[in-house]
């Protein structure tokens, strides 16, 4: 079927489900939805680089896109369904490689997330599903999450992939937490390792203006047990301090994250943090860290040291929202600055556009692939 | 003196000098500020559990927003749903322990935010949450003043400690309803950022005053005002899972 007609199909589809479930009598108050419809067009300014040989990755430079979100949720009571099923459709104009000077459309429909979950009550949840599963206070990366380090902090328009989880939580009380979580397949997440089955039992206390996790966590690959965590204190009304870390499981060395925020009197605010992990790559170029050092393509960071600062007003002129941030990589000395623009049009749209530029040579992590990218578009939610 | 004679005159003297001390302590109470405070500070929360959905409507700079939230609270925690205009629609606002978090649709996990960030125009993301000015304050009673007609007692409220949401406050509580009805907030190097006004039209379970409307205004440019109004607050338990950090964006 062409992609174009497939997309408006699964839309009326996907209306007709909604407008008939939340016009039904006893599910009106029972069916939450959210669909956000996305127009989006990308740039992206390609290196010729080891890491990217003649676009052996097939990289357009340009594409233009349709997204449709919906998140439908649907509340029985004790029992609790979600889901959040995705249609993609891209047209695709390359200009580097092979493909040079050709055009091809892409469609894919999937589902990112989903979730059924049983309320026992006393506090008491049992639930599994697939879920972009993320925890811990940090913007860079999650060193704590053993599952999935990255944290979609990049580009919020970019959906993080889902994994599948098995989980069980005991909300003993407003201070305590007790979670069981089973990891038991990779999802959509294109790991290149191979995947193992995961583990991990999840402590939270929350004290009086602070708060901590305790994560314990194992994996049927490498059973050794894998200690990690995070923390938080509100020094301020203004200040904000934290901190994540990991010791042992499968990538062995320590990782530890540092950063704190401000929060200025017109409420836009500065965050800065610093990450270090010993088993980062130090090899000089960065096509060697994935050819012998073992790095995960899908690791969003591979090397040792970085810091980061992030400066944010969520109302700069009435319904302008900017966020600017910068990544160093201290150890090959490249950078990466992020632009994020968001413009409120009604009560409805919001115009939308991300801009990076990578700052480092081809052999460096930031500039071995792009120079600069650009997302910029229309979002409007119904 | 007989023995009975004695025993009733020590039980005499015994009653007359409970209901001297009992009114001397309600007298104490009445006069004590901190008892004062709580009192005020109570109609501005609930310690068993309270929802409601609030309208905030704010005039900036000669443009006007509005947002309509579902609340959800219990003592000093809540949990604040955006329900309208659409565009802002699955936003949560979480506060517990004092520690506050944000999460929307699209972002992977909950931010950390700090209670100073504001919510919409004038109100900060604190001002959601009830007062506990009789804990966070050191107070003193700084006059008798006025209010729509009112009486009250002014009191002059310093922070005890950096985690207060505002350095110093004079707050206007209503000498017979036992309420606070006007706040002028600000900042440690002595500025006025902002005063409140506050009504009480809704009731509390126990039939007391209960919030029902805050006028936010900005000190500098009066004209920039915001109105949180408290629509139909229900009085019920709130479970724990509602307000938990790890169920945030499930």
């Amino acid at each position: 079927m062409n992609p174009c007609r497939r997309i408006i199909l699964a839309w009326i589809v996907l209306s007709a489900t909604v407008v008939s479930a939340a016009a039904a009598e006893g599910f009106r108050d029972r069916l939450e939805y959210r669909v956000e419809t996305l127009a989006l067009g990308t740039y992206l300014d390609l290196r010729e680089s080891s890491m990217n040989p003649g676009n052996l990755l097939a990289l357009p430079r340009y594409q233009a896109g349709l997204d449709l979100r919906p998140d439908l949720a649907l509340d029985l009571g004790r029992i609790g369904l979600s889901v959040r099923p995705r249609l993609e459709l891209r047209n695709r104009w390359y200009e580097e490689g092979a493909r040079a000077g050709t055009r091809d459309w892409a469609d894919s429909a999937y589902v990112n997330e989903w979730r059924i979950e049983a309320r026992l009550g006393r506090g008491l949840y049992l639930s599994y599903g697939r879920e972009n599963l993320q925890w811990g206070p940090s913007y860079l990366i999650s060193p704590s999450n053993p599952f999935n380090r990255g944290n979609g902090e990049m580009n919020p328009r970019t959906e993080e992939p889902g994994l599948d989880y098995a989980w069980a939580t005991w909300i003993a009380d407003r201070r305590w937490t007790f979670s069981a979580i089973a990891n038991t397949d990779e999802g959509r997440l294109q790991a290149r390792r191979e995947f193992s089955r995961g583990y991990a039992f999840k402590t939270d206390c929350t004290g009086e203006r602070w708060y901590a996790s305790l994560i314990l966590s194992t994996d049927e690959e490498d059973e050794r047990l894998a200690k990690s965590g995070f923390a938080g204190w509100n020094l301020s009304d203004a200040v904000l301090v934290h901190g994540e870390w990991r010791i042992g499981g499968v990538r062995r060395e320590p990782a530890y994250l540092l950063g704190g925020s401000y929060t200025f009197g017109g409420g836009s605010f500065l965050v800065a943090e610093f990450f270090h992990d010993r088993s980062g790559c130090l090899e000089e170029r960065i096509w060697d860290c994935y050819i012998k050092g073992g790095a995960d393509m899908a690791d969003i960071l591979v090397r040792r040291n970085y810091v980061m600062l992030q400066w944010t007003d969520p109302e700069l002129i009435d319904s302008v929202h900017l966020t600017f941030r910068w990544i160093r990589g201290l150890d090959d000395h490249s950078d990466r600055m992020i632009g994020i623009y968001e413009h409120e049009i009604g009560e409805r749209t919001m115009l939308f556009a991300t801009g990076g530029r990578d700052m480092g040579a081809t052999w460096d992590e930031f500039g071995s692939i792009a120079s600069g990218a650009v997302m910029a578009g229309v979002s409007v939610v119904f | 003196m007989s023995g009975a004679c004695m025993r009733l005159s020590l039980r005499t003297w015994a009653a007359a000098a409970a209901i001297v001390s009992g009114a001397l302590a309600c007298a104490a109470a009445a006069d004590d500020p901190v008892a004062i405070l709580r009192r005020a500070d109570h109609a501005r929360g609930n310690p068993g559990g309270v929802s409601f959905h609030m309208r905030i409507v704010s005039l900036e700079n000669g443009r006007t927003s509005q947002l309509t939230v579902f609340v959800q609270a219990r003592a000093y925690d809540f949990l604040c749903e955006e329900l309208d205009p659409p565009k802002y629609k699955g936003q949560k606002l979480l506060m517990v322990s004092g520690n506050m978090w944000f999460s929307k649709p699209g972002l992977s996990k909950p931010i950390a935010i700090s209670q100073r960030q504001r919510l919409m125009g004038q109100a900060a993301h604190g001002d959601i949450a009830a007062t506990n000015y009789a804990d966070e304050y050191d107070a003193v009673v700084a006059g008798e003043d006025v209010v729509d007609g009112e009486p009250c007692t002014l009191f002059d409220l310093k922070a005890r400690t950096k985690k207060a949401t505002y350095d110093r406050i004079r707050y206007w509580v209503s000498k017979e309803r036992i309420v606070g009805v006007k706040a002028e907030y600000f900042t440690v190097s002595g500025k006025l950022i902002k005063t409140a006004r506050m009504e009480y039209a809704n009731r509390s379970r126990s039939g007391g005053p209960f919030i029902s409307a805050i006028e936010i205004r900005d000190s500098l440019i009066s004209e920039n005002v915001t109105i949180m109004t408290y629509i139909e607050p229900r009085f019920d338990d709130i479970p724990p899972g509602i307000l938990s950090l790890d169920r945030l964006s499930r």
